[in-house]
């Protein structure tokens, strides 16, 4: 499951909203604060910068299934996660960047991940139970296992095939470009 | 009136031996004339009120009265049993309707117990309302079933992976009760490759399996079906998540195979003079495209992108004049993106195609106009799905909500059994639904609404509502509880990114043991509670529905079940 950002308000769904932004607001429009979630969800949009990929999880309401069928420069990749009985697979097309594909990783695995922010601001992966940290790794082009973000995101989603999230125990030993 | 068992039974038969006659059904000697009949369908439907509500399969919850006599088979002073048990159930044949089947299983033990044994086909529209070993146990000659898991917002990544929905235990317990299972069909559920390998192990006269949006299961697990499934005629695959282990599973079928009649996987395809889906096919041409439909002219059932354009949309409204299904799928998810479809291409089907009763629309604008335009031409629609793909866009012409336009199609279509609303919409729309839209099953909300008076037109107008679900929109508590009697006569409520809290929901859990309230948080909790300093946290995720099963007792760790 995908989400455009672990900051957000819930209450908003994954839009991104500045309180600070200028709205349009319809003629006659009231300015109660019932009305003003649902202004704010409807004129994000028009926030919007034409090219930005931000739009709410599940909107539009179209099937996982079809959405991949449709996108001509999808790239799949799978997922797995140690410890996880199973495997998913994320669209890298579909994302913006590190920060976009970790949230829509954390959503697929949201029974044994969760999210922490580190001292640097940053975020990272954690076991849901032990708080023990994961460490994402990628397999590349040609057969090295990388650590995730160390390449610009371009040439992070040309080159990857796919991903593991590793325990950082076994991660020592990972070489890093 | 002294309506007795023994008198609506002798109506109902009387009955159903007219109505098969009516439906120049099979060898009934009775000859009715339609005024009679129409008086015994009264007499009856008077009794069965008299007796015992509506039950449900979902539910089970009525008390059966019982005869005065247990004997079955007796004729003789104060019995009910004026036929014997095998022309009960010849009569009982001729209610295909589920409904109809549990009314009559309602009257008294007896015509319970020859219902739920002569009873072919189940249908479970979610699959934690009741438990599955207790439809076994009732029905253990059932031949086709059909069970639904996940909520329908699931399809859109609403629902988080791991929720549930698991196949295993229907199909472990059909396994044990119902080995004479020859159709089952699912939707939004779980499957495992070993729960199809049960399947193919566990009923020799499986013929067919359907499965929609599921789950869990790798070609391994066809591949079983495949190689076991002596009979098999039917296996239809939709839009399903299959982990591909590669193209063996396709060689499993045997060489002596000759029952199979129907494969379908990776898209729908149907014949042309039914149906043609062209929903996976950007690349076709737009003018090859509308030259083949133009001469499809007996089309019934259409998918295509919106690449197809106004233009083709009237192409398709002056040849087509047998359409009675229409989808048109975005081919461009961007909200600010492009789309060739706009109100005007839904204009011309309304106006060339009067048959038209199930549309699915997605495009960049619509005008109030349009879709009172619409409502007027086809006034047949049963089922109205528009999805105007930028949240709260008003109507493009005039910048008012699009209020009136769904006001119209409720108004005008008085049939309608499923809406999806979209675009700028405020509580005046909610209203209308709730005051003309009395025959309405399925509501689909999203980003509509002023206030806990939407929600609450809907709940207390809609008489034949089972599923609701809205979300980003902002409805709370006083909504969720302003009617709390009508879960029990829906199958579900789902509830995500609105204005309900905590709570609201215990509040509910503790009115309506019924029910199941799930709230269903990803987030880590502890971080949002501390940044409210005190404020309601309000739920993300909710899901309500009636069950007999209680609490579900695979319920992942982000799932609460108040």
């Amino acid at each position: 499951m995908s989400t455009s950002s672990a900051e957000s308000s819930p209450a908003v769904s994954g839009l991104d909203y500045d309180d600070t932004a200028l709205t349009l607001a319809l003629p006659g429009s009231s300015t109660d604060p019932a009305g003003a979630d649902r202004k704010r969800a409807a004129h994000a949009a028009h926030d919007k910068p034409p090219s930005s990929k931000a739009r709410a999880v599940g909107w539009p309401p179209v099937r996982a299934y079809r959405r991949n069928a449709l996108r001509e420069d999808a790239k799949l990749v799978k997922v797995a996660v140690d410890g996880a009985p199973y495997l998913r697979k994320v669209d890298l097309a579909a994302h913006d960047g590190y920060a976009d594909l970790l949230c829509a990783v954390h959503g697929m695995f949201a029974s044994c991940l969760a999210i922490r922010r580190g001292a640097d601001d940053g975020t990272k992966l954690v076991d849901s139970i032990t708080d023990a940290e994961y460490v994402p790794t990628y397999e590349d082009k040609d057969g090295d296992w990388m650590l995730v973000g160390d390449v610009p995101w371009k040439m992070f989603v040309e080159s990857c095939k796919r991903i593991r999230l590793m325990k950082s125990s076994e991660a020592v030993n990972l070489c890093k470009n | 009136m002294g309506f007795g068992p023994g008198r609506s039974q002798s109506f109902f038969l009387v009955l159903a031996a007219a109505r098969s006659e009516k439906l120049g059904g099979r060898g009934s000697h009775v000859q009715i004339g339609y005024e009679w009949q129409m008086c015994f369908f009264v007499c009856l439907l008077i009794s069965c009120w008299f007796l015992g509500e509506r039950n449900n399969l979902e539910t089970g919850r009525k008390r059966i009265p019982s005869c005065s006599s247990s004997s079955k088979a007796v004729l003789g002073e104060g019995t009910m049993t004026y036929f014997p048990e095998e022309v009960v159930e010849h009569i009982f044949s001729f209610l295909p309707a589920q409904r109809d089947r549990n009314t009559v299983s309602l009257v008294c033990k007896v015509w319970y117990e020859i219902e739920r044994l002569s009873r072919r086909s189940v249908f479970v529209g979610n699959c934690y309302a009741v438990r599955a070993e207790r439809v076994a146990l009732r029905f253990p000659n059932v031949r086709a079933l059909t069970v639904k898991g996940k909520p329908h917002f699931a399809d859109f990544n609403l629902v988080p992976p791991d929720w549930g929905g698991y196949a295993g235990p229907w199909i472990e317990a059909a396994a044990r009760g119902c080995v004479g299972l020859e159709e089952l069909r699912m939707k939004r559920m779980v499957v495992s490759d070993e729960s199809l390998e049960l399947l193919s192990r566990s009923f020799p006269r499986f013929r067919a399996l359907v499965l929609i949006s599921c789950e869990g299961f790798s070609t391994d697990g066809l591949a079983a079906i495949a190689s076991h499934c002596k009979l098999l005629s039917e296996l239809d695959l939709q839009e399903n998540e299959v982990e591909d282990r590669g193209p063996r599973w396709l060689s499993c079928f045997p060489d002596s195979c000759t029952s199979l009649v129907s494969l379908n996987f990776a898209c729908i395809k149907g014949e042309v003079n039914a149906g043609l889906n062209l929903s996976y096919a950007p690349t076709l041409d737009a003018s090859d495209l509308t030259k083949m439909i133009s001469r499809c002219v007996k089309l019934q059932r259409l998918w295509v992108l919106d690449c197809i354009s106004d233009k083709g949309l009237q192409v398709v409204a002056s040849s087509c004049k047998d359409l009675q299904e229409l989808r048109v799928f975005p081919s461009d998810f961007y909200v600010a993106g492009y789309s060739a479809v706009t109100e005007e291409g839904l204009v011309a089907i309304s106006l060339g195609c009067p048959k038209l009763n199930s549309l699915l629309y997605f495009c960049h604008q619509m005008t109030n106009a349009a879709l009172i335009t619409v409502a007027k031409n086809c006034p047949n629609f049963t089922r109205f799905r528009l999805c105007i793909l930028e949240p709260g866009k008003p109507d493009v012409m005039t910048n008012q909500p699009l209020d009136e336009g769904f006001g119209a199609i409720v108004r005008e279509c008085k049939g309608l059994r499923r809406l999806s609303i979209s675009g700028l919409l405020t509580d005046k729309v909610f209203m209308y639904i709730g005051k003309y839209a009395k025959q309405l099953e399925m509501l689909s909300i999203a980003f509509a609404g002023d206030s806990d008076k939407g929600m609450m037109h809907v709940m207390n107008g809609c008489k034949n509502l089972r599923k609701l679900e809205i979300r980003d929109s902002p409805f709370g508590d006083a909504a969720l509880l302003g009617n709390v009697a009508k879960y029990e006569t829906m199958r579900s409520l789902w509830m995500s990114s609105c204005n309900v809290t905590l709570k609201g929901c215990q509040v509910l859990a503790s009115k309506m043991p019924m029910l199941n309230i799930e709230v269903i948080n990803e987030w880590d909790g502890c971080n949002e509670m501390e940044e409210n300093h005190g404020e309601l946290p309000k739920v993300e995720k909710l899901y309500v529905y009636r069950t007999t099963a209680g609490a579900r007792d695979d319920a992942p760790n982000f799932v609460k079940i108040l």
